[in-house]
């Protein structure tokens, strides 16, 4: 086994993602816990504080990211933005996941080749994205706007980003976490310090497409931050 | 982990060299998209709500117009309604009326606030 890796979560965006991830979840925590009531007046009122708080860090990182790391986040989205034919392909058997999780034989057993996303990713992820704009879009319409735009369209903002954010979360957690600790190099790539590389094999595993149009080898292991200054 | 000729490392080519010009104008289109929409529908919800108001106001200053040329200045004044409690043996604010047309209780309504109900 070769000790070759790629750099595939540069520090940017290894920091938007977790500082996004502890925020939605305290935010879906202190929202799920004020609208169903599980808390008494007084705490509500402070949950909601906490909430408004916490908001406003979610607000900036998601803009701070888009702002300040452009050329990544169009990156991003070019990724994600890329519907080829074997992107559909991927859909007649799940990129294999029922057959290789629960000995499901759904589609066929080869899976199509994919880029730096599969076809599931992609379409979790852009979900993820509009998730995250319209929760902040509306949060803040909510929070400022509420006399200018009428009951009826408050009602309709207030519903989208109470029911938006649980169906995500629920994404996130039932599906995004549990298929990540799956993909357990990714995983680890992700949270731990410094460089957030994977093995090439793995890379190549999950996506032969990015490992042959998209890299470039950059030598030694002195490299990795460098190749993203 | 000491670096050997084998232990290479790949990293993404720079995004200039990745992104196209079609990738480009796709992603700046979706992004583009995104704001202009939302900008866009806000700014009309505003002023849609803008002009129901400025239109009903306008409705009733017309209303105002039209009974103050009619001399019905008031709902008590209307003869559909003064015949109605001619009818009952009553006049406005009487006994009887108070009894029939009146609400006598309050109901709270203050926990159904932001929940999409609708006045009953």
């Amino acid at each position: 086994m070769s000790n070759e890796r790629v750099l595939k979560f540069p520090m940017s965006e290894k920091m938007f993602h977790n500082i996004n991830m502890v925020t939605w979840m305290i935010l879906a925590i202190t929202g799920v816990l004020i609208y169903f009531k599980q808390v008494g007046e007084a705490t509500a009122l402070l949950m909601m504080t906490f909430h408004i708080g916490i908001a406003i860090v979610f607000t900036l990182n998601f803009v701070g990211f888009v702002v300040l790391n452009a050329d990544r986040f169009f990156l991003m989205l070019r990724n994600l933005l890329i519907w080829d034919a074997d992107t559909f392909a991927w859909f007649k058997n799940l990129g294999g996941y029922p057959r290789r999780l629960f000995g499901i034989p759904f589609g066929p057993e080869e899976v199509a080749p994919q880029g730096r996303f599969n076809a599931g990713q992609k379409f979790t992820y852009l979900f993820f994205i509009f998730m995250i704009f319209g929760l902040i879009v509306t949060g803040w319409l909510l929070y400022f706007m509420a006399p200018v735009l009428g009951k009826t369209t408050m009602v309709y903002f207030f519903n989208f980003h109470v029911w938006g954010s649980i169906i995500a979360t629920v994404m996130a957690v039932g599906a995004h976490l549990p298929l990540a600790v799956i993909n357990i190099e990714d995983f680890k790539a992700m949270f731990r310090f410094g460089a957030g590389d994977v093995p090439l094999e793995d890379a190549l595993h999950h996506a032969p497409k990015w490992v042959e149009n998209d890299l470039v080898k950059v030598s030694t292991l002195e490299q990795p931050l460098k190749a993203h200054r | 982990m000491e670096a050997t000729k084998e232990n290479y490392f790949y990293a993404e080519k720079p995004v200039g060299q990745l992104l196209s010009r079609r990738d480009f104008l796709k992603a700046a289109g979706v992004s583009v998209s995104a704001i202009a929409i939302s900008g866009y529908a806000i700014t009309d919800i505003v002023q849609k709500r803008k002009s129901y108001i400025a239109l009903r106001q306008q409705g009733l200053y017309k209303d105002d117009k039209r009974l103050q040329k009619a001399n019905l200045t008031g709902s008590h004044q209307n003869a559909s309604c003064l015949k109605v409690y001619q009818d009952m043996g009553t006049k406005p604010m009487g006994e009887v009326a108070e009894q029939l047309l009146h609400t006598k209780t309050y109901v709270d309504r203050s926990n159904l606030l932001m929940q999409g109900a609708h006045h009953v």
